[in-house]
């Protein structure tokens, strides 16, 4: 009891001092500045805070994701490509997909439901940070697998329009700066009939469960950050990054504003992460 | 608590006769008319019921521009027409009347995604015979409609949602034909029989479902799925109404009720009939249903002659005693 007593002593008061720092700089919120995490910054520079960030989680990605979890991100990913349902003439662009995870779901799905296929399907990971694009192509190569790696951040992209079917994003939109821009963009590369599906996490409906979760965000995992992967402020970004994402109805109405159609979610999870989903229908 | 819950809310949705009464009544004082119940005509049906007429007509009356769709028996009309069909069902009408009622009964196609959802699942029908009632159907379609193949996810249901629309589209076919049908009838002047008019209005309808027939059946095991059942006995509910309507039914009593069953019963049989008919252009199966709708006739004139049998013994039983009490004096108290 005692052990355990200084065992919290020692996590709240790591936390105390982590959140003191982060209280420093004023909060202004106009359009030059904005949110990383409970941090106020400029805009121009938030791009290149998060590169530092995935640099940083690159190299434990996966497993950090495995840790936090428990191993459910895999079963979120899984539905994600289910509910996508690609046919075999499907064409993926999986944004924020630096590992590679959605990416090889999306092989898998097609190979398994449509025997024959046209061409290998087409799949092109787009990423704004190459360090976790080189773990994705290792791990591609491993795999025996070729999909197309582009460096490129989600809110300029470098393909022309209507080029896709599927657009993809797990996980990677909260860390983008200007939400709307991405969303534009990923209705421009869709075709006429594409789908937008975005894996992100979201807000705990129930109260109760709620406050658990809010306990293990905030106690647990810039912990276990710490302790995995030495890295407390990605964590602490991370965790921080997913309260400042606007709820799922709001975002919904966000996707809605762009021009896509059929806009749904689908909470998973008791509200952890949600799938919105969308299409291109002109 | 209980019973004023019971007599203010649940009581008066039955229809009654109001009979007036003192107000200084010991029974309850909320209630200041005494109520006599009759047996209810089941409000809920007969306000869907009318509803549904309602929005019918204002359909059938408001695209008089689709004057020129063919109604004979055999033809099967173009993917164009029942476009329209659809369209001029579904589309915003200009009356503020008509827009309420297409509203509320279109609620969930209320958005502008009507058209393109219509299209893909048009489209979607061509590939039946390859994919049958599925998902891989509807992409199909979708690609065919110029759309990529992953939009089949609008439809949440997959291969239900095909089959519900083609079931929507054949009523909606068989609605303009019965339409033509009358209208003809008022042009020439001749009345045809409802039975008559019954039988031609079923057989059309079914020869609908001929190009479709080797994946009929999967696709009636698809309407009778515990989430579908609902809108597929909807709509077979609302077509039976229909045929009942334009073959001149003007029933407000009971009857009303057992027509439409009678008719969704013989619709049914005839319909598995048809499934393992394998005779030249389905000869068999109109036999049947001629032999049915004789049935029919013969239960109405069995059931009248048994009643008035049944009369006329009881008559003859009490006979005597009926003499003698005209003689000794006692008068008929209910005349």
């Amino acid at each position: 009891m005692f052990l355990l007593n200084r065992g919290k002593a020692i996590v709240l008061s790591c936390a105390s001092i982590s959140q003191a720092s982060y209280y420093t700089t004023a909060k202004r919120l106009d359009e030059n500045y904005t949110h990383f995490g409970y941090k106020t910054v400029k805009t121009e520079e938030k791009a290149g805070r998060v590169l530092d960030v995935f640099s940083s989680v690159a190299s434990k990605y996966d497993m950090m994701n495995d840790v936090m979890s428990g191993g459910l991100h895999r079963l979120w990913k899984d539905r994600m490509i289910q509910k996508l349902n690609p046919d075999n003439k499907a064409v993926l662009l999986d944004c924020a997909g630096g590992t590679g995870d959605i990416a090889f779901r999306f092989v898998n799905y097609v190979e398994r439901q449509h025997s024959q296929f046209t061409d290998h399907p087409n799949v092109t990971v787009c990423d704004i940070n190459n360090d976790i694009l080189e773990v994705g192509k290792s791990r591609a190569l491993e795999r025996g697998v070729s999909l197309n790696w582009v460096c490129s951040n989600a809110e300029e992209l470098p393909f022309p329009d209507q080029s896709f079917t599927c657009y993809t994003i797990a996980f990677g939109i909260r860390n983008c700066t200007n939400i709307s821009k991405v969303l534009q963009e990923a209705y421009r590369v869709l075709r006429p009939g594409g789908r937008f599906v975005c894996l992100e996490f979201s807000h705990v409906s129930n109260p109760i469960l709620s406050k658990i979760y809010d306990t293990y965000s905030f106690q647990v995992i810039p912990v276990m950050g710490e302790v995995i992967a030495g890295d407390w402020n990605s964590y602490q970004y991370l965790v921080e990054s997913i309260r400042k994402f606007p709820a799922a109805d709001e975002f919904k109405q966000m996707i809605s504003n762009v021009g896509f159609k059929v806009v749904a979610y689908e909470p998973l999870t008791f509200g952890t992460c949600a799938i919105h989903s969308g299409f291109r229908l002109k | 608590m209980l019973k004023t819950f019971v007599r203010r809310v649940v009581l008066p949705k039955v229809y009654v006769q109001d009979v007036a009464r003192p107000l200084n009544t010991v029974s309850s004082k909320s209630w200041n008319l005494q109520k006599t119940a009759v047996p209810p005509v089941c409000s809920p049906c007969a306000r869907k019921t009318v509803l549904t007429w309602n929005i019918r007509q204002y359909s059938m009356n408001n695209d008089s521009s689709d004057e020129q769709q063919s109604a004979t028996g055999d033809t099967f009309t173009s993917k164009n027409e029942s476009n329209s069909h659809k369209n001029s069902d579904q589309a915003e009408g200009t009356t503020d009347q008509k827009d309420n009622t297409q509203d509320e009964f279109h609620a969930d196609n209320a958005d502008d995604t009507v058209d393109i959802k219509t299209k893909i699942l048009d489209n979607a029908l061509d590939f039946v015979h390859e994919y049958k009632w599925s998902r891989k159907a509807i992409s199909s379609g979708a690609e065919a409609a110029g759309l990529a193949g992953v939009s089949e996810g609008i439809f949440e249901g997959g291969g239900e949602d095909l089959v519900l629309h083609f079931v929507r589209q054949s009523n909606i076919r068989l609605q303009h034909f019965m339409k033509e049908s009358v209208k003809r009838q008022d042009e020439e002047g001749e009345k045809m029989k409802s039975s008559e008019f019954i039988r031609k209005a079923i057989e059309f309808r079914l020869r609908l479902i001929v190009p479709y027939m080797d994946n009929w059946s999967d696709a009636m095991g698809v309407l009778l799925r515990p989430n579908v059942l609902p809108k597929s006995a909807e709509e077979l509910a609302m077509m039976v109404d229909d045929i009942w309507f334009y073959a001149g039914d003007k029933s407000s009593d009971f009857s009303w009720y057992t027509k439409r069953g009678m008719l969704a019963k013989l619709y049914g049989s005839t319909q598995l009939f048809m499934l393992m008919d394998q005779s030249p252009d389905f000869k068999d199966t109109w036999e049947f249903l001629d032999r049915r709708l004789d049935d029919i006739k013969n239960i109405a004139e069995i059931s009248q002659s048994i009643s008035t049998t049944g009369d006329a013994m009881f008559q003859a039983a009490f006979s005597s005693a009926t003499i003698l009490k005209n003689i000794l004096g006692f008068p008929d108290r209910k005349r």
